[in-house]
């Protein structure tokens, strides 16, 4: 694995020369756009009418449905913590949302619901079971000892929820969010892309792909991915900075 | 304020017998120090006095509805401040001025912005002293309280909970005469059943 800043540069650098190379054996633009003709396409997409419209419209369903699944999953996980039978009322519903395809739930949610929310609720179930799971975990693996203790102080369940459980809960839920925020946007994506919701970054997909336009195709897929690490960035950050204030509660 | 009498404590774990019909009386706002070799019994007196467990026959009486305990561990919240592991028990009727004067009082009044995590074994005892201490409750059980603890700090220790325990019920753990000496009060010898 590269470690250092300039191993990465150098390995990515790499793979940009192989993907040019590859292009240029292929020699057919819609097969395979080089990256060259990608950074153009990148350098124009953003003025075009309708850009930031595209971006705010997957953005706030995608990030709309992760934040619902990270406040329901947290409130459901600390009451599963608390209720051992509603884990267990749970427990059905989590392990369906796991282990059906997510292409299946988008094509039941097609006939359900509008193109609009199709995005909210494809990423709020993929997300649900992550951030439930992960959370109710260290719920499980706080110190039994440090519980024992504040029960015989009468300490308050609040704050027992601030001093103990948080403490352990931070790595399980920070794990848990790294991964859910990428896959928020993967499946949030892939399910514009098969209800070809109007106005969103899959529908530009979708239409990229009919028409050939394949350096179309990779400019919105690095602009996705842009989105996605800087917003996984941002929330992280702001997660951190949230449990370091709880001190001051 | 009543004294807490135990009557026929039988206790086992696992088939061993740890106390077997243990009569006993703790006098209230007095200190009183359980001494006796390894495996007797002593932490499992203070935990059925804290009500943490509870014995196979005979009766406790006069506990009071408070207790704090100085547990052998220190189990303190490793993330925070020795002011907030403090106010986690006290709350708000304790205030941080307050929390702070005391935890000075131990010596730790230059590591007041620092989380736990960052002290010394003898300093998390003495935060655990002042959290038990601070907690106002009439009983106090202190396990091995002192272990880990220098000769000027271990003589501070006690120093602050004499005087900030005046008029209530203290039971000591110890295995140290000098400590029991110092603490004064009445000594009781556990042996094994």
């Amino acid at each position: 694995m590269a470690k250092g800043p300039v191993q990465k540069a150098l390995a990515i650098l790499a793979a940009l020369i192989v993907w040019q190379a590859a292009a240029e054996l292929v020699g057919i633009d819609f097969l395979l756009a080089s990256p060259l003709q990608v950074a153009a396409r990148l350098a124009t997409i953003w003025r075009e009418s309708g850009f930031w419209s595209t971006v705010a419209f997957s953005m706030s369903r995608i990030v709309g449905g992760f934040m619902t699944a990270f406040i329901l999953g947290i409130v459901l996980a600390l009451l599963a913590g608390r209720f051992p039978l509603v884990e267990t009322f749970l427990w059905p519903y989590v392990v369906t949302i796991r282990s059906v395809p997510v292409a299946s739930f988008i094509i039941i949610s097609l006939i359900w619901l509008t193109g609009r929310q199709l995005a909210v609720f494809i990423s709020f179930l993929m997300v649900f079971p992550m951030i439930y799971a992960n959370v109710l975990q260290g719920i499980k693996s706080a110190d039994g000892r440090l519980l024992e203790m504040t029960a015989l102080y009468r300490v308050p369940w609040t704050r027992r929820l601030l001093y103990v459980y948080a403490p352990n809960v931070q790595p399980y839920l920070t794990s848990a969010c790294s991964v859910a925020l990428g896959t928020a946007w993967k499946a949030g994506v892939a399910a514009e892309v098969i209800g070809v919701v109007d106005g969103s970054i899959g529908e530009k997909l979708y239409e990229s792909k009919i028409y050939f336009m394949t350096a179309d195709l990779l400019a919105w897929t690095v602009i996705i991915v842009l989105i996605s690490v800087l917003f996984e960035k941002l929330f992280l950050f702001l997660m951190k900075k949230a449990f370091a204030g709880m001190e001051k509660l | 304020m009543t004294d807490i009498r135990l009557e026929g404590i039988v206790k086992s774990f696992d088939g061993r017998a740890v106390f077997d019909g243990l009569t006993l009386t703790i006098p209230a706002g007095e200190t009183t120090c359980v001494m006796g070799p390894s495996g007797c019994g002593k932490t499992t007196l203070l935990n059925i006095l804290a009500g943490l467990v509870k014995p196979d026959g005979g009766a406790v009486t006069g506990v009071p509805e408070r207790v704090a305990f100085v547990f052998q561990e220190d189990r303190l919240c490793e993330a925070f401040l020795a002011v907030s592991n403090v106010r986690l028990v006290t709350g708000k009727r304790v205030s941080r001025e307050a929390v702070a004067a005391a935890l000075g009082e131990l010596g730790l009044g230059e590591s007041l912005d620092q989380p736990v995590a960052s002290f010394s074994g003898g300093m998390k005892r003495r935060v655990a002293v002042a959290r038990a201490v601070l907690y106002g409750a009439e009983l106090l059980l202190l396990d091995e309280a002192f272990k880990g603890l220098d000769e000027e700090r271990k003589r501070l220790t006690m120093d602050y909970i004499k005087a900030h325990t005046a008029g209530k019920t203290v039971v000591c753990v110890t295995h140290d005469p000098e400590e029991a000496a110092y603490l004064g009060g009445r000594i009781v010898e556990l042996g094994t059943p």
